[in-house]
């Protein structure tokens, strides 16, 4: 009987290698979990960062932009500028090059370098082949021509097999649609 | 060896195996999952408890942001796609008073950078800032605008302010609160500017602080140029970032008017008025062939980038476009289209001799020439070269009241044009059966007394004559642009009063007017026709002949008119005479348009045609 529990206790585990294994599988749960969180973590933050960004590329959330920290902060000056406030930085520069480029600043800077006004008399006219005058403005495409079906080729020269077969069976499951109502009452 | 410690009866293990003190571990195993469950049951608590629905409707309220988007106003070019109105980035400028230190460093910096600041007010800010950022006030918002259109240069200024504050030093053992800026916010926003200041300020008029249009195309065409606010909530969840929805801008408008010519005409009604002495003055250019106003030039002018100054130019009586809301009696320059009527219809003929006795008379009334003499023997040529009434007053009797009526109607008189530019005048023309009308009325307006209208309403009617007997709407939009393409309206012509060889008769009977008179209105080069027109004006004791509105209608090259051009002088004191102080103006313009459009003079022209 002894030498039964010495062989048992010879081949059962310490108390101490069981708690080990309990603390071992423990940890890889935990670390399991802890990996598992982290990928989790640090997709939903990277979705979080571009969200944000996103955001602050669209508009300013919170409306306006403090004085004080934009004084002390230089980056805060050369920060994402949102979308819509380009747009105002676009028409504001537009409106700039207007202003350079205006009447009275172009004849002030014409006068000097020794540009008069063109006198009719002096004129010579000469026909210039292909030459259409000053063109008026165009800012933008004219609207988009409304899309008219002017094909006048047959079907059958246009069609494939495949297209033709399509058309065929389409032709004849419309054929049969107004009867099978009837059939299912 | 290890026997006893593999048994567990070690330090720390009872003799059984069991791990000594183990009730310590279990203790506070329970104490966690205590607070665990604790935990678990508070967030069910508060998932479903009876506050649970108030928390959600208040999370929800920092869930999204209302933002306003206010459409960018479109600009407004010329012809050739120079920008004639367009925007500037400036700033609103608040207070935000949950984030206020120091209302006095505020107070102080806004007094000394926005001193001169159109609309700021120092007294305001501290009946509605300073007040209750110091708690002497109660406030519903936390957001009070202290100041807008602060300029970029403005906002230099406060940020320089701010930044010397932040680095000032001062003592931390005193308890008085740092100098600070903090709670000083803004944000950008669009003006209206006009990089050309006053050029054509009567026709685009203005944009107040409102941001609605007052005056011109401004107004007139407002909603399209404006665009409509937009408000929409944003969430603020990251996750949730998405497209945002597409709001659409203002309009951009192209008008027809051509930025050189519009200076040039206004430099030569500015000339004008000053060597005639006259009070005002209109000159319009117009494309007869399709109604295109390539210049309008009217005083007086605004600097539309100090469009607040306005008041101090214009009184509640004085339009700022003279061409489109003022109407007046033509004089004779209205000869024109009671001619037209007579060679139209056939009442009279380019042979027609009329023997002028120097008075004629109708509804009781006698009709006097100009000059109350009698020209004895004239063709029509004659009457329209001397400008006779007595004749003018015999067409339109030999036309009779239906048909005179009826052509001045078909002519479009005592209608608006429908132009593009606010406050047109409709003009007034007395017709048979209302009360005001007399029979005597069909004489004086034969030679355009008794009846007003609009310089615009004149180059309506008179581009009749100039193009084919085909009358054509004077407009100055030509093109606009919306969500990225260009649209230009199809124009056509609104009527034809007169036929095509009536037309060619007249503009060269007013041709050969011209040149048989010698007058001031002739070009060297170009084949014009035109006629001049003094009207005195009317009072309420009359007509007095010494002040007088002096016209000049006058439209080239003869062969095919581009060019039509109706000046009108109020009121000139070197001579009261169309023809003395209209007529050269009318010359002037002539000519500078055609230089600008490249206009050849005829022979240049016909030899060019002839290769």
């Amino acid at each position: 009987m002894e030498q039964v529990k010495q062989i048992t206790q010879a081949y059962s585990q310490t108390p101490w290698r069981k708690q080990l294994q309990v603390i071992v599988a423990f940890l890889l749960v935990v670390v399991s979990v802890a990996l598992v969180a982290g990928i989790y973590l640090r997709v939903t933050s990277q979705a979080a960062t571009l969200g944000r960004q996103i955001q602050d590329m669209q508009i300013r959330m919170d409306g306006s932009q403090r004085l004080d920290l934009a004084a002390q902060d230089e980056v805060t000056l050369i920060e994402v500028v949102p979308i819509e406030e380009m747009r105002i930085q676009i028409a504001d520069l537009q409106g700039q090059l207007a202003f350079n480029l205006s009447a009275t600043v172009m004849r002030e800077k014409a006068e000097p370098m020794g540009f008069v006004p063109s006198n009719p008399e002096e004129m010579i006219y000469f026909k210039v082949p292909g030459y259409q005058g000053k063109q008026l403005a165009r800012l933008a495409p004219p609207p988009a021509p409304v899309a008219v079906n002017t094909t006048v080729l047959a079907p059958a020269y246009r069609e494939s097999l495949i297209d033709w077969l399509a058309h065929q069976v389409n032709l004849v499951s419309r054929s049969w649609l107004p009867v099978w109502p009837q059939e299912v009452k | 060896m290890s026997t006893s410690k593999s048994n567990g009866d070690g330090e720390g293990y009872n003799g059984d195996g069991s791990i000594k003190n183990g009730w310590r571990f279990k203790l506070l195993a329970m104490l966690f999952s205590v607070v665990a469950c604790l935990i678990v049951a508070q967030i069910i608590r508060i998932q479903l408890g009876s506050e649970a629905d108030e928390l959600r409707k208040f999370g929800k309220l920092y869930a999204k942001a209302l933002h306003v988007y206010y459409p960018q106003r479109g600009a407004i070019y010329d012809r050739y796609g120079n920008m004639l109105a367009g925007s500037r980035r400036v700033y609103e400028v608040a207070v935000d008073l949950n984030l206020v230190r120091n209302p006095e460093t505020i107070a102080f910096s806004l007094s000394k950078v926005l001193a001169n600041h159109i609309g700021y007010d120092s007294s305001s800010y501290y009946d509605h800032v300073y007040r209750v950022a110091n708690g002497v006030e109660i406030t519903t918002t936390n957001y009070i605008v202290v100041a807008d259109y602060v300029s970029e240069d403005e906002l230099k200024q406060l940020s320089d302010w701010a930044l010397r504050y932040a680095n000032a030093p001062y003592r931390q053992d005193k308890k008085e609160v740092p100098p600070s800026l903090r709670g000083l916010v803004y944000r950008p926003r669009l003006q209206r500017v006009y990089p050309e200041g006053e050029l054509a300020s009567p026709i685009l008029g203005f944009v107040n602080w409102e941001g609605v249009g007052i005056y011109g195309v401004e107004e007139k065409l407002d909603e399209l140029l404006s665009g409509e606010p937009q408000t929409f909530w944003v969430s603020v969840d990251p996750y949730q970032a998405g497209q945002l929805p597409q709001v659409a801008d203002g309009v951009d408008l192209i008008l027809t008017i051509d930025r050189e010519m519009q200076a040039v005409v206004e430099r030569i009604l500015d000339e004008a008025l000053v060597s005639s002495g006259s009070e005002a003055g209109t000159i319009v250019v117009m494309n007869p062939e399709n109604g295109e106003i390539l210049a309008m030039a009217s005083t007086p002018r605004i600097n539309l980038n100090k469009f607040w100054e306005y008041k101090d130019v214009l009184n509640s009586s004085t339009p700022l476009n003279r061409a489109v809301s003022v109407d007046y009696e033509p004089g004779s320059v209205f000869k024109i289209l009671t001619m037209a009527a007579g060679l139209d219809s056939g009442a009279v003929d380019l042979d027609t001799i009329f023997v002028d006795t120097g008075q004629i008379e109708i509804g009781g009334i006698w009709i006097h020439n100009w000059n109350y003499g009698a020209w004895g023997p004239q063709t029509m040529l004659g009457c329209m070269q001397h400008s006779l009434n007595v004749c003018l007053t015999h067409v339109a009797k030999e036309l009779g009241t239906e048909r005179f009526y009826m052509y001045m109607q078909n002519f479009g008189l005592g209608h608006m044009t429908g132009i593009d530019i606010a406050g047109e005048a409709p003009g007034r023309l007395k017709l048979p059966g209302d009360n005001d009308w007399y029979e005597s009325d069909l004489g004086t307006n034969s030679f355009g007394q008794g009846i007003t209208v609009t310089p615009v309403q004149m180059l309506m009617a008179i581009s009749a004559v100039a193009n084919d007997g085909k009358m054509v709407s004077p407009h100055i939009l030509q093109s606009l642009v919306d969500n990225g393409r260009q649209f230009t309206p199809a124009r056509s012509v609104v009527g034809t009063p007169i036929s095509a060889e009536t037309a060619h008769n007249l503009t060269d009977m007013l041709a050969t007017s011209l040149e048989e008179e010698a007058s001031d209105a002739l070009i060297p080069g170009y084949r014009v026709a035109g006629k001049t027109g003094t009207a005195e004006i009317a009072t309420p004791e009359g007509y007095t002949s010494s002040m007088t509105n002096a016209s000049f209608a006058g439209w080239g090259p003869v062969e095919d008119p581009k060019i039509l051009v109706y000046v009108w002088l109020e009121k000139p004191t070197s001579s009261p005479w169309g023809s003395v102080v209209a007529a050269p103006v009318f010359r002037d313009v002539y000519k500078e348009v055609a230089r600008l459009t490249n206009l050849m003079p005829d022979d240049v022209r016909a030899s060019l045609n002839g290769q």
